[in-house]
């Protein structure tokens, strides 16, 4: 097998023992690697229902199938465990060195079960793998640890991810931390300090095999001269940052914990202003050739020294998320989450969820007391050292509010709401106990339900269905039919991306284009290429919804329910007063209606289950089989056939269709004999009902012993007396009731449109009042379109 | 009529100012500015407009008062006197 090594390590903390697993071909198609391949790992090795913080949960590292080849921002790898914030999947990426040693060291993946008694370092060295001391190493910062681990082993070539003092105490927002880049989100490195894990550290020295090098390397030096251009001109020159300006001009710009979309200060946390004021470097991600990480520098003030990495989710979460436009400020928090180990998303969208709090009454400057202010502090929007004093409280659960905090939004605010009796989880923004991302959905609807139903929580990477609305693409003020499909598609797009994986930014280098159509048949090439496969459009697009998938399925049987695809409250029931986006909240009503049509896009049942049918067609035999649901295919009745049809508007309920079926069949007036129905439709409302002769008859289908066929020429649906034994399962496939038994023989019966009278049906031939007649379901559609034009016109005239 | 312009990113860069006032004849067309901007900020062609100088490089978009983005298919229409255009780079991500 080229571009793996056909192998995994298992790593046992609590019997300090390791192990190999290999896998077959067609597995590594199926999931190919990154968050994909983390999160089957996930589900292969972790019992349903156990505790995130306790030994039964596992940490799944996946390799990147480029890492370690020369294509390009191909160095990642993926991360996944149960995750202490959602319970649910969580699952993160990062990239750079580790992930290419990882690949070096001949190994597709780790599997790190158990708990270790004292904080240990596992170090792999190629094939060998030694449990190290790591208690020395307890306390410090991520890139503090890096270096010490580097020194003791002299040898710059040992990459090393870690946490830092909020993974040690299990802080539900600590990440995980390499070479300056982060698994970031659902907190990984609480996970990681449960089983006193403090760091893995790899020596890889082999190569990558690759199935045709020369057209690899060929393949890559095109897609790298296109990440020179003007694609990528933007994460270059002043990286993603940038996008504070464009998401404050479309009000979309979260600012005081979400209650505006409009920053008044923006301008001085931008991307331009850091671009013009504090920039120090630019670097890359090994393996990339854009360098997007714009590292911000304070020179002077009593935040001298800061150095952050600035994204926007950091800056936005960590900054107008705060109500701060005091850029030092920023990066010095940033600064901190990066040492201390804490998602900066996470970590500001909570911290600002505790500055409504202060700013509405629920805590007073007492909750704030901590080592360096024994008074408390005041936490309004704005303080911007505040939020900087409340990455440290939390980092190290410090104080009431650091151990408060330290939960995230949704443990915190319920913890406050039953001790204190308020109602602040309205203010706490999260989805599935996930923090939100800089995007307000309020006025960005396609992206609510892409959000709502992401299935690691309140996520912007996962989901991308911000990229339809706010290029323009669809009216994001408002909702259609086409969203669900949109959710879907823009969902697993993005995870085509996180399974292979390769960074996004890349997405318009392959052909100018971004699309499926742009990236998929140059990525097959890069797969074929690196593997020997044969992978095609298809091929490849098929791996985003099995990543997708297996994750879904994960959450399952985690016990996930429809109502778990839920936005924040204050999405739903606050609108903004100012900026473009005032006005708008997305309604229960359409939330409920954008579910609906995404889980039918996704071939999912209305309560978002998945049927079996779905996992095996994407090759999920083991998981269909335990959570997979059964539905029967019933087609909806349309038909080309002919059927007998009632007017309700003519028909008064006489029933002498029924009388004149009874007979017309087995000589008797009896009306439970007939198999034509008159039924009540409303009060004052009656109508007919027969055999409806649906194309692909459900009745035909879901009979068990093959006694109903249907006849292709009329759909008429005849019944074989020798083979029904009466087991109802055809009355209960028919959505008309046009089905009864016969109560002597206890056989099915069902019209057949009289095709033994010379004349025809016999009902319609009786009916006093001309209500029924043989149609088809095009005529009737025609006349009703046709009637409801005319009563509009009259309207109009 | 006028045009208020204002720039993101890096057409901001490259224009060295945040904003400008365009004055402009009635029915001039999103591309027509398009065109303006290739000759006022010859730099923009290459990295914010492509060689041809009227149309925008992807993600490089026109955003029309706040609420309304103009893709290339609607390029052909006109903006109204008094109407704000924002020149941004609309990749998200980060």
């Amino acid at each position: 097998m080229y571009g793996y090594s056909g192998k995994f390590l298992h790593v046992d903390l609590t019997k300090r023992k390791t192990w190999v697993e290999t896998k077959p071909e067609e597995w590594y198609k199926t999931y190919i690697g990154g968050v994909s391949m983390a999160s089957r790992l996930c589900w292969e090795n972790i019992e349903p229902g156990c505790d995130p913080l306790s030994p039964g949960n596992v940490i799944c590292m996946a390799g990147g199938l480029f890492a370690g080849t020369p294509v390009p921002v191909g160095g990642k790898y993926g991360m996944a465990s149960k995750s202490p914030l959602t319970g649910f999947i969580g699952d993160s990426l990062s990239g750079s060195w580790m992930a290419v040693s990882l690949k070096r060291s001949g190994w597709d993946g780790i599997v790190v079960h158990g708990t270790s008694d004292e904080w240990v370092q596992v170090f792999i060295d190629d094939d060998k793998v030694e449990f190290r001391d790591a208690s020395h190493l307890a306390g410090l910062g991520t890139t503090e640890t890096e270096e010490a681990i580097r020194d003791e082993f002299c040898d710059d070539q040992v990459r090393t991810a870690c946490i830092g003092p909020a993974g040690e105490n299990l802080v539900r927002v600590a990440n995980v931390s390499n070479d300056g880049r982060k698994a970031g989100r659902t907190g990984q490195g609480a996970v990681w300090g449960s089983k006193k894990l403090k760091a893995i550290s790899i020596r890889g020295t082999g190569g990558v095999a690759v199935a045709d090098p020369e057209t690899l390397l060929q393949l890559s030096f095109d897609i790298l001269q296109a990440a020179q251009g003007p694609h990528t001109q933007k994460y270059r020159i002043l990286g993603t940052s940038s996008n504070v300006l464009n998401m404050n001009k479309l009000g979309l710009l979260p600012t005081r914990n979400y209650q505006q979309g409009v920053f008044e200060g923006a301008e001085l946390v931008s991307g331009e202003y850091l671009h013009e004021h504090y920039k120090a470097k630019t670097i890359a991600c090994a393996q990339c050739p854009i360098a997007c990480e714009q590292v911000g520098h304070v020179k002077e003030g009593p935040y001298a020294g800061a150095m952050g990495h600035v994204e926007y989710e950091s800056l936005y979460a960590l900054s107008s998320n705060c109500g701060v436009s005091d850029m030092e400020a920023s990066i010095q928090a940033i600064a901190n989450c990066n040492e201390l180990g804490l998602d900066t998303m996470s970590t500001g969208v909570t911290i600002s969820w505790a500055m409504e709090c202060y700013q509405k009454g629920v805590f007073t400057q007492e909750d704030f007391k901590c080592e360096k202010y024994p008074e408390g502090f005041e936490a309004e929007f704005g303080n911007g050292e505040a939020m900087v004093t409340l990455t440290e409280m939390m980092a190290h659960r410090e104080g009431y509010m650091g151990n408060l905090l330290a939960e995230g939004t949704k443990r915190a605010s319920a913890t406050v709401d039953e001790e204190r009796g308020t109602e602040t989880y309205q203010w706490a923004m999260n989805i599935k106990g996930l923090e939100c991302p800089g995007y307000d959905a309020r006025t960005l609807k396609t992206f609510s339900v892409g959000l709502a139903a992401g299935v690691r929580g309140g996520c912007h990477n996962r989901s991308a269905a911000y990229d339809p609305d706010i290029k323009g693409q669809v009216d994001r003020f408002s909702i259609d039919e086409t969203r669900g499909e949109l959710a879907k598609s823009t969902e697993e797009y993005a995870a085509v991306y996180d399974t292979l994986p390769m960074c996004k930014f890349i997405r318009r280098c392959f052909t100018g284009k971004a699309d499926r159509a742009g990236a998929w048949p140059a990525i097959a090439k890069l797969i074929n290429a690196t593997t020997g496969w044969d992978f095609d459009y298809d091929a490849v697009d098929l791996i985003g919804e099995r990543a997708h998938t297996i994750k879904k399925a994960f959450n399952i049987r985690e016990g996930w329910t429809r109502e778990d695809d839920h936005l924040p409250w204050r999405w739903q029931n606050e609108p903004m007063k100012e900026g473009p986006s005032a006005g708008y909240v997305v309604t229960h009503e359409e939330l409920d209606y954008l579910k609906d049509i995404y889980y039918e896009a996704k071939g999912w049942t209305k309560e978002g289950l998945i049927p079996k049918d779905k996992l095996v067609e994407l090759g999920m035999e083991d998981v269909a089989e335990e959570i997979g649901v059964y539905e029967a295919k019933m087609p909806t009745s349309t038909s080309k056939y002919q059927y007998v049809a009632c007017d309700p508007t003519k028909c008064v309920g006489c029933q002498i269709c029924e009388y004149v079926c009874s007979y017309t069949k087995n000589g008797e007036f009896n009306t439970y004999r007939s198999r034509i129905r008159t039924v009540r439709a409303h009060k004052v409302l009656m109508t007919a009902v027969a055999c409806r002769t649906c194309e692909d008859a459900p009745c035909v289908i879901a009979c068990p012993r093959k006694a109903l066929t249907q006849d292709p020429v009329t759909g008429i649906i005849h019944i074989d007396a020798n083979l029904c034994d009466g087991c109802a399962w055809c009355i209960e496939a028919c959505d008309f009731g046009a089905i009864s038994l016969n109560p002597a023989t206890k056989l099915a019966e069902i019209c057949n449109l009289c095709e033994d009278q010379e004349d025809g049906p016999q009902c319609i031939k009786w009916c006093p009042k001309e209500a029924l007649e043989l149609t088809t379901p095009d005529r009737r559609a025609q006349r009703a379109r046709h009637k409801l034009l005319t009563e509009e016109a009259i309207r109009v005239k | 009529m006028h045009i208020h312009l204002e720039f993101l990113g890096v057409s901001r860069l490259v224009a060295g100012t945040k904003e400008i006032l365009l004055e402009v004849e009635g029915g001039t067309t999103f591309r027509g500015i398009v065109r303006m901007l290739s000759e006022h900020y010859p730099e923009m062609v290459g990295d914010v407009i492509l060689p041809d100088g009227e149309t925008l490089h992807p993600p490089n978009i026109f955003n029309l008062n706040a609420r309304q983005m103009i893709p290339e298919s609607k390029m052909h229409q006109s903006p109204n006197d008094g109407d704000r255009i924002i020149l941004m780079s609309m990749s998200a991500g980060g």
